[in-house]
């Protein structure tokens, strides 16, 4: 294992390490809270049609959601329970069905196998075998974004490098850091799979110096074993885990504007993807658990490895309650993630556990105000893109996507970085989010003439 | 209207936080100038200060603007009184403030959006409206005396009566914030300390214009320390604009070249620090366009 020093341009230092600490020597805790409330929802974007009535009883594990968009996949009971309500969910302008479980009293144990403690011969599997696996296991990108893992890895592009992200680079989250510490094994043989799936040579399993214990701890275990997996350890720095700088780290390689990983022999996978590959190919359990970091201002803050539709407002019980009333709730990273209320109680929350939901995050109640920019350019300097996002953000208030355009506003991977230094406190990195999404549309539009 | 728009995170850094430095950072120099120059100091600074927010307050007021208030009118009015003789008429530099904030700042849009350092243009303002002040400024002491500067004492082949020591604390001729430049230091270092700036733009500007001074015959302890050189680095060239610009080297080099040119050969004027950094103000926009920021991916584009 080495200390790489490559590195990607622009990003920033928001925190000090004590937001980590706050959770990451807590073991993860698991729990079957007492009602599911499985969104069809389960990534932004998708949508499943649900296959199961109110009073169906439900093994865990049974597929009861059928993918109806490009974004979507299969979707399984996380408990065995019974189908108490399929309540309707209002989500921007789509209505998204709920589906209310109640669990039963007694679980299914969970598999406790062999490929959680030593190597598994992946000899058996085919690629395409392990593709439809995922397929039939709903496996999605878990790192935040959501894509449906089959897709990633049919790609007939030829596929050098798995990269296995580990970084973890948003402030609070600790889910992917107790996940190393506590099922390195497994991980290892579903990166191990995933090199399979990808038709790749190696993987990378890339992490960031502040989760130095989980590196010498998988290299560990990687040992003398002839497996293509090694591990990476770059130095802390947002955003390490964004896709594009993932590679630019890793690799030293830049995508094509608009360019798919894929078209750099590349496929990236968050570190409890391949966690989850594992459990679905060697346990037989689909897509049905994730990690969620609940941190902040809640009195016991923790881990917790829960079934997909657990509600939030059970995991913050979990942790005590809120310790602080006059706050904001993050669902997500503290960079990218959502505000889903302010000044909020524990039973207000309406949302539940996901596969893309990595952190529950409270904090204090500080809004921001925009004053006028400074153009002291700090915006220029972290952007890891190396745009200028307060000139988008001025083209993008007067309406002009064509100057939006031409600052190259499609390359944004709307990280939070020009937003988290401006001491105007401006909505940069908002606008230049939308520019970016009205600069597409106009493409398109264009196109279609 | 408050947002909960992501990043849920953000430095504590806020302009209003940048500028409030910047003023705890010239106090030094305020107290250093009303001991030496007298109560007039004082008196000006602060009609120039109460004139700057006034006018900016009731600027934004009357073309119903969102209200600022963020200290960055203070910087203004400070910096422009540092920039007079403390002899000069209160009126005068009522009439600067006003010159500074409307025309200058507010009428270009604004913080941020104004094409020149506005207490630098209200300095220009008073050369050209008050010429009498240009050569001559008050000498240390409450009586008010003017005497030539020691850059103009200087450029004149005089000999200079001040020692190294008395241009270093700023009991010298000249503008009433611009003498002492060890005090001027002393506010920078917390500036840079505070990390609200980086101090590349100011060393690079000083180094060229003393380094080009000397090269042309002139002493250079006396183009150090003898004019406006350390309130122009450290104060006037740090407008955030240049400060972080990409060319800041490029900048400071020219503001240097300028202000060292000027300062050497032009036949009426000793200093030339105020035209070094207004030529930079403009040229800034200039020099942007020598070369385009590395965008991710897109150059890989055009090759294909």
């Amino acid at each position: 294992m080495k200390h790489y020093e490559q590195r990607f341009p622009g990003g920033i230092h928001p925190t000090d390490g004590s937001d980590k600490a706050l959770t990451k020597a807590v073991p993860i805790q698991t729990f079957v809270p007492d009602v599911i409330e499985l969104s069809m929802s389960q990534s932004g974007g998708s949508i499943c049609e649900p296959l199961v009535a109110v009073g169906d009883h439900v093994e865990r594990g049974q597929l009861v959601g059928q993918p109806k968009n490009f974004t979507a996949v299969r979707l399984h009971a996380s408990v065995s329970g019974t189908v108490k309500d399929i309540r309707v969910e209002k989500k921007g302008t789509i209505e998204v069905p709920l589906l209310v479980i109640e669990p039963d009293q007694e679980q299914p144990a969970e598999p406790k196998m062999e490929y959680q403690r030593e190597w598994m011969d992946i000899r058996k599997y085919s690629r395409n075998q392990l593709i439809s696996l995922m397929e039939e296991g709903g496996l999605t990108g878990m790192g935040g974004a959501g894509f449906p893992a089959h897709v990633k890895y049919k790609t007939d592009k030829p596929i050098e490098y798995i990269l296995i992200n580990a970084c973890e680079c948003e402030s609070y989250l600790t889910c992917d850091h107790r996940m190393m510490m506590e099922h390195g094994m497994a991980i290892l043989n579903g990166v191990n799979l995933l090199v399979k799936a990808g038709g790749a040579k190696k993987a990378y399993i890339c992490t960031e110096d502040n989760k130095q214990s989980c590196a010498d701890y998988l290299t560990r275990l990687i040992g003398e074993q002839e497996v293509p997996i090694e591990v990476k350890v770059f130095p802390v720095k947002y955003p390490e885990g964004g896709e594009r700088q993932l590679i630019q780290a890793a690799t030293g390689k830049e995508l094509i504007a608009g360019g798919l990983p894929a078209d750099a022999g590349i496929i990236v996978s968050n570190v409890q993807t391949a966690k989850a590959m594992a459990d679905m190919v060697f346990g037989g359990v689909p897509c049905i658990t994730r990690c969620i970091t609940v941190t902040g201002l809640v009195r016991k803050p923790g881990n917790f490895l829960v079934p997909l539709g657990t509600p939030l407002r059970e995991l913050l019980k979990r942790c005590g309650g809120l310790s602080e009333l006059d706050n904001k709730v993050i669902l997500g990273g503290p960079m990218t993630g959502t505000c889903i209320g302010v000044q909020i109680k524990c039973d207000q929350i309406p949302q539940s556990v996901t596969k893309v939901s990595g952190g529950l995050i409270v904090l204090k109640n500080d809004g921001y105000e925009e004053s006028p920019c400074i153009r002291c350019g700090s915006c220029m300097k972290v952007c890891p893109a190396g745009l200028t996002p307060w000139k988008i953000d001025f083209a993008i208030r007067q309406g002009n996507v064509d100057l939006c355009h031409q600052l190259y506003a499609t390359e944004c991977i709307g990280c939070g970085c020009c937003s988290y230094v401006c001491p105007a406190k401006r909505e940069v990195s908002q606008n230049t989010v939308k520019a970016r999404n009205d600069v597409r549309v106009m493409l398109r539009e264009r196109g279609k003439k | 209207m408050k947002s909960y728009l992501n990043p849920h995170i953000r430095t504590p850094k806020t302009t209003k936080v940048i500028m409030r430095d910047v003023c705890v950072s010239l106090i030094p120099a305020f107290i250093g100038s009303v001991y030496f120059f007298g109560v007039g100091a004082f008196y000006l600074t602060l009609a120039c200060v109460v004139t700057c927010v006034a006018a900016e307050y009731g600027w934004q007021k009357l073309n119903h603007l969102p209200v600022t208030m963020d200290y960055s009118a203070a910087v203004t009015g400070i910096l422009l009184a540092f920039n007079l003789s403390s002899n000069t008429p209160v009126w005068v530099a009522v009439i600067a403030s006003l010159f500074s904030i409307i025309v200058v700042k507010q009428c270009f849009g604004g913080i941020g959006s104004n094409f020149a350092n506005p207490a630098l243009m209200g300095r220009l303002f008073v050369m050209i409206v008050y010429p009498s002040r240009l050569m001559t400024y008050a000498a240390p002491g409450v009586d008010g005396v003017s005497a030539a500067t020691v850059l103009s004492a200087a450029k004149h082949g005089e000999e200079i009566t001040y020692s190294v020591w008395e241009m270093l604390i700023g009991r010298i001729p000249g503008a009433l914030g611009e003498t002492s430049s060890i005090l001027l230091l002393l506010g920078f270092v917390f500036l840079l300390v505070r990390k609200d700036l980086d101090g590349v733009i100011s060393a690079v500007y000083i180094v060229t214009t003393v380094a080009v001074c000397t090269i042309f015959g002139m002493d250079p302890v006396v183009s150090l320390l003898g004019g406006g050189l350390i309130l122009g680095g450290c104060y006037m060239l740090t407008d955030y604009t240049l400060a972080t610009s990409r060319f800041k080297i490029v900048l400071g080099v020219i503001a240097g070249l300028i202000t060292a040119l000027i300062r050497v050969f032009s036949p009426t004027y000793p200093e030339g620090v105020c035209f070094g950094i207004l030529a930079v103000n403009v040229l800034l926009y200039v020099v942007e366009q020598l070369k385009n920021p590395h965008i991710y991916g897109v150059s890989l584009k055009k090759t294909e």
